[in-house]
């Protein structure tokens, strides 16, 4: 089921050291347009108050 | 050449001199293994060991190493390359068997139809040190059965015995012979010289392992099809064990690894347990199964390399032997050949 | 031991023999001393070769995927009524049941088509941790006597007792005796100490963010890309794995930390509710990196969130197929 992938993956990814606030999950129904709006701002607060995401992530060149 | 004597407690202490000016590798105790590692700052060099979990070939073949990188602009593509770029570097302590190995490498990297400048540039800049095996550090050594000694300066610049009170500093060739300011200015004595060589007989004589590696090349040649290559694979696990941390295994594969305009070319140790070795674009593998894979792993050591550059890819360090997760031991393999 | 072994070659040849089975996977000794490795067996006087003791280490529920995998390719090109049936008996210790289940339970093989020899387990030997108990001196000969390992090693006579070498997976061990079997070897062997099963986690999930991270990064430097730990993982039986997809690839090739860790991570997220902690993987990793670490928590986790421990009953569902409205936990939900 995919909301227990998305407990571990969540659980796991902050166990291994990559912030929790970094995993969001939630459920926003296609006519929960103001629910929408609410998730994409906390989230983008949540991340922005971490910075770049630099674990995990490749660089080339 | 020279030969000079050191105090045997010394080498630390010259290795960590060499890194103030030079790039070292040095076998490095890391949690617990040995590896070899670039010496860096606060390192102490870890020469009580019997062998390093590591071979050393990834200081002049690397697991991943860029060979080019381009980047896309207006005008087109523009490309620079990374051959040549080697600092200069001593390898530091390797075992004879170890050093044998980079006669055997230059034999494919550095011949006459093909020349690679990667593999070379690094080899012609590094000056290999070796450290004899007093005592033969394993009963899973067998490098007098594959052409070589646990006391030889095959492949070395300098060879380093420890004669029991000192060391003895033997220079090579003249590559070694540059670093002599290094090893203070005690002459080594003839005494010095027949006690290593009493020594060097004595540690031919512990190696106790023997394999019949010269008798196989014949049987190979007229068993390809032999129902005995159908024995050997069940157990393995197909893993990059065996090959990654061989001395001489050498296959690679290389790659393209592009993010935005920018991108590298990589080669990377490959291995011919994997199911991705040979396997063509079509998706049709000629070697399908490990059956094949092991046949090529056996062939490659005991024929195909002796076919091209007369010489086993062996040499008898016994680190597959040893880190085999199911314990596929080369050396039943060879002598079970040898009776087909 | 000794008694058990002999029962085994007993076993092993009666079923042999009677045609119950048609391969039986086992141990024999090793080429090196202390060590036993996976061994084949087809013939009733082969049986001899059988070991059973404390250096049997592979979990070997990984050869019966694999010889099950190959006879159903074999079988592909024949026509139904004549296709044959190929049972494989394996010597099975608790761990070893448990990756069987789950097998079963992923629908890998019918129960008719394995053999179970079950075998009680008082743990094997870390042989890394051998190793690093004896200065990392080479063992030139050995053996177990009075739970303490006795050997001739390259830096003299060296003793180590047996409970202090064993695998960490062996000493909290919860399952040391088979779940399922079809014949049962010897008398049940007596329980390890599972109640300290997850406190090397506890211990881990209580520091902080960047330590955590930092752990994590380091060992996955040390790892070479040799994928042993997937090979000898019974559960990692994807016939292509998403690392040697190449058309397109997932993940480079490469020494690149980033691909080794997300090679990593991706094996052992596809581990939550398959991982037994037979301890394979870890036992042969030529680097010694800390899977356990790793695979634990997603052992706990799986166990605290879904009351799951993989492979513990042929009753129970994996337990990403499943959702328990009730009882499954929501706080991982964001709502603003």
């Amino acid at each position: 089921m995919a909301r227990r992938k998305f407990a571990t993956l969540k659980s796991f990814l902050n166990y291994i050291g990559v912030e929790g606030d970094r995993t969001i999950f939630t459920w926003v129904s296609a006519s929960e347009g103001d629910r929408w709006a609410q998730v994409i701002k906390g989230a983008t607060e949540k991340i922005r108050a971490l910075g770049p995401a630099n674990k995990l992530v490749k660089k080339i060149g | 050449m020279e030969k000079r004597l050191i105090k045997k407690d010394a080498l630390a202490g010259i290795a960590k001199k060499m890194a103030e000016k030079l790039h070292v590798w040095a076998p490095v105790k890391k949690e617990d293994n040995v590896l070899f590692a670039p010496l860096k700052k606060d390192d102490e060099p870890f020469f009580a060991y019997l062998n390093s979990q590591n071979a050393p070939k990834n200081v002049f073949f690397p697991h991943t190493e860029t060979m080019m990188k381009y980047t896309r602009t207006p005008k087109g593509m523009v490309f620079s390359s990374e051959e040549n770029k080697a600092d200069e570097a001593v390898l530091f302590g390797v075992r004879p068997c170890d050093a044998h190995s980079f006669v055997l490498l230059d034999k494919l990297f550095d011949q006459e139809k093909y020349k690679d400048g990667y593999y070379i540039s690094k080899r012609q800049n590094t000056t290999v040190i070796s450290l004899a095996c007093v005592k033969p550090p394993y009963i899973s050594c067998f490098c007098t059965s594959v052409d070589g000694e646990p006391v030889s300066s095959d492949g070395a610049d300098i060879l380093l015995t420890d004669i029991g009170s000192d060391c003895l500093v033997e220079f090579i060739t003249p590559k070694g012979e540059l670093l002599a300011p290094y090893f203070g200015d005690t002459k080594a004595d003839a005494a010095a010289d027949a006690k290593k060589n009493e020594i060097a007989a004595k540690a031919k004589e512990a190696i106790k392992s023997k394999i019949p590696a010269h008798e196989i090349k014949p049987i190979l040649d007229k068993n390809f099809d032999n129902p005995f290559w159908n024995t050997i694979h069940g157990k393995c696990l197909a893993c990059g064990t065996c090959t990654f941390l061989c001395p001489t295994c050498h296959c690679f594969d290389i790659s393209d690894e592009v993010k935005g305009s920018d991108g590298v070319r990589i080669r990377s140790w490959d291995s011919c347990m994997f199911p991705l070795f040979t396997k063509e674009t079509s998706g049709h593998n000629p070697r399908s199964s490990q059956k094949e894979r092991w046949r090529q792993r056996t062939m490659h050591k005991f024929k195909y390399y002796v076919d091209m550059f007369n010489a086993i890819a062996c040499v008898g360090c016994g680190r597959c032997v040893r880190s085999c997760p199911v314990n596929i031991d080369i050396r039943k393999i060879v002598e079970d050949i040898s009776k087909l | 031991m000794e008694n058990i072994e002999t029962k085994l070659r007993e076993e092993a040849s009666r079923l042999l023999l009677e045609k119950k089975v048609d391969v039986i996977i086992g141990y024999e000794k090793g080429t090196l001393p202390l060590t036993a490795t996976p061994c084949f067996i087809t013939k009733p006087e082969e049986t001899e070769k059988l070991v059973w003791n404390n250096f049997c280490t592979q979990n070997l529920a990984k050869y019966v995927h694999d010889l099950i995998t190959q006879h159903k390719n074999s079988q592909k090109r024949v026509k139904p009524e004549d296709r044959k049936k190929k049972i494989i008996g394996v010597v099975a210790r608790g761990c070893t049941t448990r990756s069987l289940i789950i097998h079963l339970q992923e629908r890998q093989c019918g129960r008719d088509e394995v053999y179970i020899i079950g075998v009680p387990c008082d743990g094997y030997v870390d042989g890394k941790g051998l190793k690093a108990a004896i200065s990392g001196a080479d063992i030139v000969d050995g053996s177990i006597d009075g739970g303490q390992i006795k050997m001739k090693t390259s830096d003299g006579d060296k003793t180590v007792d047996l409970k202090d070498v064993l695998a960490d997976c062996c000493k909290t061990c919860r399952f040391n005796n088979p779940i399922i079997s079809d014949v049962m070897i010897g008398s049940p062997a007596p329980a390890m100490n599972p109640d300290a099963e997850y406190e090397d986690v506890r211990e881990f999930e209580g520091k902080s963010t960047e330590e955590r991270w930092a752990y994590f990064t380091k060992e996955m430097d040390k790892c070479i890309r040799c994928y042993a730990c997937r090979q000898a993982c019974p559960s990692c039986y994807c016939p292509i794995c998403f690392v040697e997809q190449s058309q397109p690839q997932w993940v480079g090739i490469g020494e690149d930390p980033s691909d080794t860790q997300v090679f990593q991570l991706m094996r052992l997220y596809h581990m939550v509710g398959r991982c037994v902690d037979c301890g394979s993987c870890v036992s042969v990793c030529p680097m010694g990196v800390d899977l356990r670490k790793f695979l634990k928590k997603i052992d706990k986790d799986c166990f605290e969130f879904f009351g799951n421990r993989a492979g513990s009953s042929m009753e129970d569902m994996p337990p990403l197929g499943k959702f328990d409205e009730h009882h499954d936990k929501g706080d991982f939900v964001y709502n603003p």
